[in-house]
């Protein structure tokens, strides 16, 4: 009985020895074992993938023959083989499911559409493959902030070859998108503010299918995350005129990679206008340039106005708050009027501003109402204040006139024994 | 009217009060400025209770309702705005007046026997006087106070072995939250108001029983004068200037309402509880973390304890004032303890970190 509790306990202890894999043994013993210690951390390593997964042969053979041709080794593919072979998985639909149900797996379909993968099916070996951008040997997945891939490392993964005046010599591009981008508002929301949902390179011309682009879709990329400035632009006179001219709509007043943060002093006609480089003094659009920045400077000032009568309201110790907050209604219509300028529609414009203004005016005559009534109480406190004062006058008079009484304050021998 | 009187009489002892007020003599001085704080801060009670009770009429203690009861209290209840700001500011000028009451107490020897009582009862109603401005100054429910509140329930948290339990009744949980303002509302209006006006009328009867002091070596060298009509219309004409001082307060300088309580925002940028309690909150700051194997914060608020302890039994203490004699000693010690409050009051404002 005891031989039999023995050998049970033997084998519940016994566990099956990992699996022996002749490539990880004989790597990490050579000079540079990068490859075996950065698999560690890497995705397919954490979804049981092993060496020959990718470079094939049999990893179950100890000695040098484990990459023999005839196992399926390919040992280090080149670059023009590696989108064929990341797509042999990635691209399998039935496979991937096992590990990610919502993982894409049209990656290796777009890049073959990309300006990388045509150049990459013309022989150009310098392009980038997956692997210039996800890393080799350690590849983490996206959401993970090491990953270059993460939104905040997309723009310097991309400048690591974008940004390379000498390896981008031969393709006749600039070289200074990331340096633009780094100055923009994009740039800076995402870069310095960490702010992840700001737009990066793939934002614009997609990853895995990266391309330009092209004039007459501009609206459409900037108008994914900026729709209703999209939608008052389309159906704008400004639409059919740029598309005339092939002029890339949004970039043409905002800039592309160095866009940045609006200002009002972009429209009308001012030296530093966008529109003046298109519209002539004399045309219907310089008018309409000058009679929106009008409209929109009035509301800005009426806000301004407001907001400091409601500023000193509030310092003399008025309560105001109310009408404090009725002033975000203008400051939204003054938002609203400057999407509005994309209609090109001036009329669009004031009467939006309109509105605001019509708000920030009752805002200060609230305001201004109530430091009025502040006055009022003061002036009209000048009068208990006076009767205070008489009273307490006569008050004291009369305590002087019995003080020059002797008669009338108490001999000390009639008073109480106090200590 | 004799018909009235006789009425009156009939019914109520007014003779015998008439007779006691006619017989009723206080000591003349010629510089008595320090015999008015107590009138003074009765006056300042009464106003209290009046505007407070005018307030309860709007008001509504919850932490989403509160700021807004205030806010439309000042904002559109006629005349809401001068009783809100008239509560405030004689809030204010009532602690900072029984502080006065109490100090000069203390130097002119007044609670030396028999009048030990009155100054022990006198100085339970500064402490409820205190907790008054601690508990109201949470109810507008805005930013300053709800952070102040923090502050000051950590101070009393401070307190070696009980102060964690002190802390948590007050707060009526860990926190801050809308608990504590509830319970703060009851202790304002309905628990400190009974005990307080009670022992008023103590302390009054005291007063009334005992006479007013004379300080030791009969500066008034005997001379007297009437309660009545001499000491009341003087009374009357201080009430009169404290009426003044505050209706021109409440319209110069109306008490601002700031804005609303947010529990989740940081706190504003120095942050301290209010002017009465900013001695013993900048003292603290001033302690190191451990005093001889003790946490300091815990030595400071044991410290207070003791010093307040000192000043309630200072009657018994000074046996020399007891026998009449000048006790410079004692005197030396309040003025010490006068100075360093007001230094680190004064700090709190200019230097507060």
């Amino acid at each position: 009985m005891r031989l039999v509790a023995t050998a049970a306990l033997v084998l519940a202890l016994a566990r099956p020895a990992a699996a022996a894999d002749s490539c990880v043994d004989c790597h990490k013993q050579l000079d540079n074992p990068v490859q075996v210690e950065g698999m560690k951390a890497d995705v397919h390593t954490k979804a049981g993938l092993s060496c020959a997964g990718c470079h094939g042969g049999d990893p179950t053979d100890p000695d040098v023959s484990a990459m023999d041709e005839a196992k399926g080794f390919v040992g280090k593919p080149g670059a023009a083989r590696i989108p064929a072979l990341c797509g042999g998985c990635h691209g399998d639909e039935s496979y991937m499911r096992r590990f990610n149900p919502n993982l894409p797996t049209d990656q290796l379909a777009q890049y073959d559409t990309s300006v990388h993968g045509r150049r990459l099916a013309g022989g150009d070996a310098k392009v980038a493959t997956c692997v210039s951008c996800h890393g080799v040997h350690g590849i983490l997945p996206p959401n993970d902030a090491r990953s270059p891939v993460h939104p905040a490392n997309v723009a310097k993964t991309c400048a690591h070859c974008h940004a390379d005046a000498t390896y981008m010599a031969d393709y006749h591009v600039p070289t200074d998108q990331f340096l633009k981008y780094q100055r923009s508002v994009h740039g800076w929301m995402l870069l310095v503010q960490l702010d992840t949902s700001a737009p990066t390179c793939n934002d614009c011309h997609g990853n895995h299918g990266a391309f330009p682009p092209g004039a007459t879709s501009v609206d459409a990329v900037c108008g994914q995350c900026h729709p209703v400035n999209r939608d008052f632009f389309v159906a704008s006179p400004h639409k059919a005129a740029f598309d005339r001219q092939g002029l890339p709509e949004c970039v043409v007043c905002h800039g592309n990679h160095g866009v940045l943060r609006t200002n009002d002093d972009m429209l009308g006609t001012g030296d530093v206008s966008v529109c003046v480089g298109c519209h002539r003094a004399d045309s219907k659009g310089w008018a309409a340039a000058g009679q929106m920045r009008g409209a929109i400077d009035r509301l800005r000032g009426a806000i301004d106005g407001a907001q400091q009568a409601v500023m000193r309201a509030n310092a003399a110790g008025m309560e105001v708050s109310e009408a404090e907050f009725s002033l975000q209604g203008a400051r939204e219509a003054l938002v609203q009027a400057r999407n509005q300028v994309h209609t090109s529609d001036a009329a669009a414009v004031e009467k939006v501003v309109g509105a605001g203004a019509d708000t920030a005016a009752a805002v200060e005559r609230t305001a201004q109402a109530a430091l009025v009534e502040l006055a009022s109480r003061r002036w009209l406190a000048i009068l208990p204040l006076a009767m205070i004062a008489i009273v307490a006058g006569l008050l004291y008079w009369k305590v002087r006139t019995l003080d020059s009484n002797p008669a009338s304050a108490a001999p000390s021998a009639e008073r109480k024994e106090d200590r | 009217m004799p018909f009235l009187s006789a009425w009156l009489e009939q019914r109520l002892p007014v003779r015998a009060l008439r007779d006691f007020l006619a017989h009723k003599q206080v000591p003349a001085r010629q510089h008595a400025i320090w015999y008015y704080f107590g009138g003074a801060a009765l006056f300042l009670y009464l106003v209290q209770v009046a505007t407070g009770v005018l307030l309860l009429l709007y008001y509504r203690p919850a932490p989403e309702s509160a700021f807004e009861s205030v806010r439309f209290i000042v904002a559109h209840v006629p005349f809401g705005w001068l009783i809100r700001s008239v509560h405030a500011w004689a809030a204010n000028l009532m602690v900072a007046t029984v502080f006065g009451h109490l100090f000069s107490v203390f130097f002119l020897k007044a609670y030396r026997s028999p009048r030990e009582l009155t100054w022990m009862s006198g100085c339970l109603l500064l402490a409820l006087t205190m907790a008054f401005g601690f508990s109201g100054y949470l109810l507008p429910w805005n930013e300053l106070a709800f952070f102040a509140t923090k502050v000051g329930t950590d101070i009393v948290g401070a307190a070696p072995l009980v102060g964690d339990t002190i802390r948590f009744v007050l707060r009526g949980g860990e926190d801050v939250t809308g608990a504590t303002l509830t319970r703060f509302f009851g202790f304002h209006v309905a628990l400190l108001p009974l005990v307080t006006t009670l022992l008023l009328l103590g302390h009054l009867l005291l007063v009334q029983v005992h006479g007013v002091s004379e300080p030791i070596g009969g500066a008034t060298r005997g001379r007297r004068i009437p309660f009545y009509p001499h000491f009341m219309l003087r009374e009357l004409i201080v009430w009169l200037g404290m009426l003044a001082v505050l209706v021109g307060l409440a319209t110069f300088l109306p008490w601002e309402l700031g804005h609303k309580a947010d529990p989740f925002a940081p706190a504003p940028q120095g942050i301290r509880p209010e002017w009465y309690f900013t001695f013993m909150s900048q003292t603290l700051k001033y302690l190191p973390p451990t005093i001889l194997g003790f946490e300091g914060e815990h030595v400071g608020i044991l410290a207070f304890g003791v010093i307040a302890v000192l000043l309630f039994v200072a009657p018994l203490l000074d046996r020399r004032a007891g026998r009449g004699v000048p006790s410079p000693l004692v005197s030396a010690a309040g003025a010490v303890l006068l100075v360093f409050m007001l230094a680190m009051t004064l700090l709190a404002y200019v230097k507060p970190y």
